[in-house]
């Protein structure tokens, strides 16, 4: 064998073993990972207020309307939950779809130019580099005081860092909550409260938190006794339990009962005959009090297409929620959750001004009478798009070339539209694959380039 | 950033034009070798000429514009850009094809354009890293905010938004190719001398 041949050979042995190791790099699996294959979608809004409450009309397309949400059913001789929160798509599709947005009068920094982003830091919930529970639980705030096991939502103005652990005293968050530097969160679920005309209310500050009162819906599955809490009341609604069969395959309608409500229960019989497939919800719907229960709202899916209202009192005096004033703005973010997914699998808006009846992106308009004369006011068409695992650390960090444009208060759609978001988004959470293959890329097209022009050369010197 | 945004503005527009003259002046060498020199004796010369300036400062120039580039952000952002990723990419291939035409002039001398495959080769250099040359200008105009309608052209193959990159086969492929090919040029000169 030649001297060539032998060392073409090695070379060819070398980029073997490299390609070889590389895709097997590939192969590894990345945890809390999944990019819808929709990466935008629209959202239709209209909005309207009177002297007394605010109202908002939203319709987005959604091929199936989700209406599911966490059953327990009794399986093998024992009650088992489905599975909560999952990454992408609900493994069982039994998860609710959702409508939500942030709301702000101008309190919180970069909210009116980026948006939701402010509240997503790294480590949280869901993203790939999730803090572990244990981590969170030992943390003297989040876990001791709050006594939360995970990292959500925050705005960046409650932490002395880019770190989530470095939350600010008690004094300095009450002292930024009593300055309004903090987001309201409305949002309509179509179980956990829509079925009874209700959206939840809570509030983002240090935390993703509730508003002060019940929410619109409670536990009914009892961990200690590994059962449900209540059951349905056959006098009330002529059965026992749903069929599981029903709640998997979907069959059951928005006009059919496929939640669970006080009215509808009476406490659970250990005793009762429990077949295969008996199924409740693990959800009891209960009317709201206090501030969580400041928001009704109404929904319905039909052809596709979800069709959602909400309205709250302009100024409803509690301090957890953003008093709305005639003639002035306020910026606001939506979100909508489709197809089976929950936590960050959702679709975002870039945020938008708001004008209580004056010029703005969305405007809200003023009419005298009890209910909203929707048909005479026009649709805004809002944008969506996968927000992906993009956090406020790395929008403001060295890697993002529109930091500085950022932090000296450049809107994100400066640069970007909605449409290349989505896009971006997905690239962003597979940076570290598109880089390896792009430096394999960017090194064989140069070798290549150099390879023909060397044979050029060399052809050149021997023919001339 | 904004004097470095100038100096690489001023650096881009240097190697364009350098590089187009040089475009430009190959082709008509090529034009000529391939149809007759007679008429036009001087213009061979002067167009050589050109040659040999234009990629003598312009390809240099693409590196200047390279790293006056780089200066413009952190190196972390352009790791995470796909737009600016697929400019390090193109003016990466623009470079690389330059300078295989500078070294290609510089072995052969001015009897490149004497014969028609040395001269044919030397046209496909140049136009490769002229195409090039344009993707990196037209990638540039989208980062700096102003995007020309060429951009829509070269999205109709290449979709610039998103990091370039072949799959395994394709880049295993170019490498093998770009590693054989000068093997193969020494053996069939070895073979066609003996």
């Amino acid at each position: 064998m030649s001297q060539h041949s032998s060392r073409s050979i090695k070379i060819l042995g070398i980029i073997a073993t490299t390609v070889a190791v590389t895709a097997f790099a590939d192969a590894q699996e990345r945890k809390n990972f999944f990019i819808p294959n929709e990466l935008n979608m629209e959202l239709k809004v209209k909005a309207a207020y009177n002297n007394e409450r605010v109202f908002f009309r939203f319709e987005w397309p959604a091929e199936q309307g989700s209406i599911y949400h966490d059953y327990i059913h009794f399986q093998g001789g024992k009650w088992v939950t489905t599975q909560g929160s999952a990454p992408g798509i609900h493994p069982q599709r039994l998860y609710e779809d959702r409508v939500s947005f942030l709301l702000d009068d101008g309190s919180v920094r970069y909210f009116d130019t980026a948006g939701g982003f402010v509240t997503v830091h790294e480590q949280m919930r869901f993203l790939s580099n999730q803090a572990p529970a244990e981590e969170v639980q030992k943390h003297p705030y989040i876990g001791g005081k709050l006594k939360q096991r995970d990292v959500r939502k925050y705005v960046p103005e409650t932490r002395s860092s880019a770190d989530w652990r470095d939350v600010r005293s008690t004094e300095e968050l009450d002292a930024l909550r009593k300055a309004g530097v903090f987001l309201d969160l409305w949002m309509w679920r179509s179980h956990r409260g829509g079925p009874i005309g209700y959206a939840d209310d809570q509030w983002v500050l240090q935390y993703r938190n509730d508003d002060a009162g019940k929410a619109a819906f409670s536990d009914n599955w009892d961990a200690e006794k590994r059962q449900p809490r209540v059951m349905y009341d056959p006098d009330r609604v002529g059965f026992e339990a749903l069929r599981w069969d029903d709640v998997i395959k979907h069959k059951l309608g928005a006009k059919d009962i496929y939640y669970i409500t006080p009215e509808m229960a009476k406490p659970f019989d250990p005793s009762y005959k429990w077949k295969e497939g008996d199924t409740v919800p693990r959800r009891l719907l209960r009317v709201p009090e206090g501030s969580r229960g400041d928001i009704k709202a109404q929904g319905a899916w039909q052809d596709g297409i979800w069709r959602v209202d909400m309205t709250r009192l302009l100024d409803t005096g509690n301090p957890d929620d953003k008093a709305l004033r005639d003639r002035r703005r306020y910026t606001i973010a939506f979100a909508v959750h489709k197809d089976y997914t929950g936590s960050r699998w959702h679709y975002v808006s870039l945020p938008l001004m708001v004008g209580m009846g004056v010029e703005a992106d969305l405007v809200a308009h003023n009419f005298k009478e009890s209910e909203a004369p929707w048909e005479s006011i026009p649709w805004t068409t809002v944008n969506l798009f996968y927000p992906g695992q993009v956090t406020w650390d790395w929008l403001v960090s060295s890697s993002h070339a529109g930091a500085a444009d950022l932090l000296q208060g450049q809107s994100c759609a400066t640069c970007h539209t909605p449409e290349l978001l989505g896009s971006y988004a997905a690239q962003h959470e597979l940076r570290d694959d598109l880089n390896r293959h792009w430096y394999w890329t960017l090194a064989s097209g140069m070798i290549f380039a150099g390879g023909l022009s060397l044979a050029g050369v060399l052809a050149a010197k021997r023919r001339v | 950033m904004e004097r470095a945004r100038a100096i690489h503005t001023i650096m881009v527009e240097m190697t364009t034009g350098m590089l187009v003259l040089a475009t430009l002046a190959t082709v008509i060498l090529v034009w000529m070798s391939l149809f007759g020199r007679e008429r036009y004796p001087r213009l061979m010369d002067s167009a050589d000429a050109v040659v040999v300036f234009g990629i003598a400062i312009g390809t240099p120039m693409i590196l200047l514009s390279i790293v006056s580039g780089f200066r413009q952000w952190p190196l972390e952002a352009f790791l995470h850009g796909a737009i600016v990723q697929n400019k390090i990419f193109a003016s990466a291939m623009a470079l690389s094809f330059w300078t295989g035409l500078l070294f290609l002039r510089l072995a052969a001398g001015k009897r490149l354009w004497d014969q028609r495959g040395p001269a044919i080769f030397a046209l496909i250099l140049a136009l490769a890293g002229f195409v090039f040359l344009v993707f990196t200008a037209s990638i540039g105009g989208t980062l700096a905010g102003k995007p020309s309608g060429f951009e829509e052209v070269i999205r109709g193959f290449v979709e610039t938004r998103q990091t370039f990159s072949l799959p395994w086969a394709g880049n295993l492929l170019l490498l093998l190719t770009g590693v054989t090919l000068p093997f193969i040029a020494v053996f069939w000169l070895r073979r066609k001398v003996s």
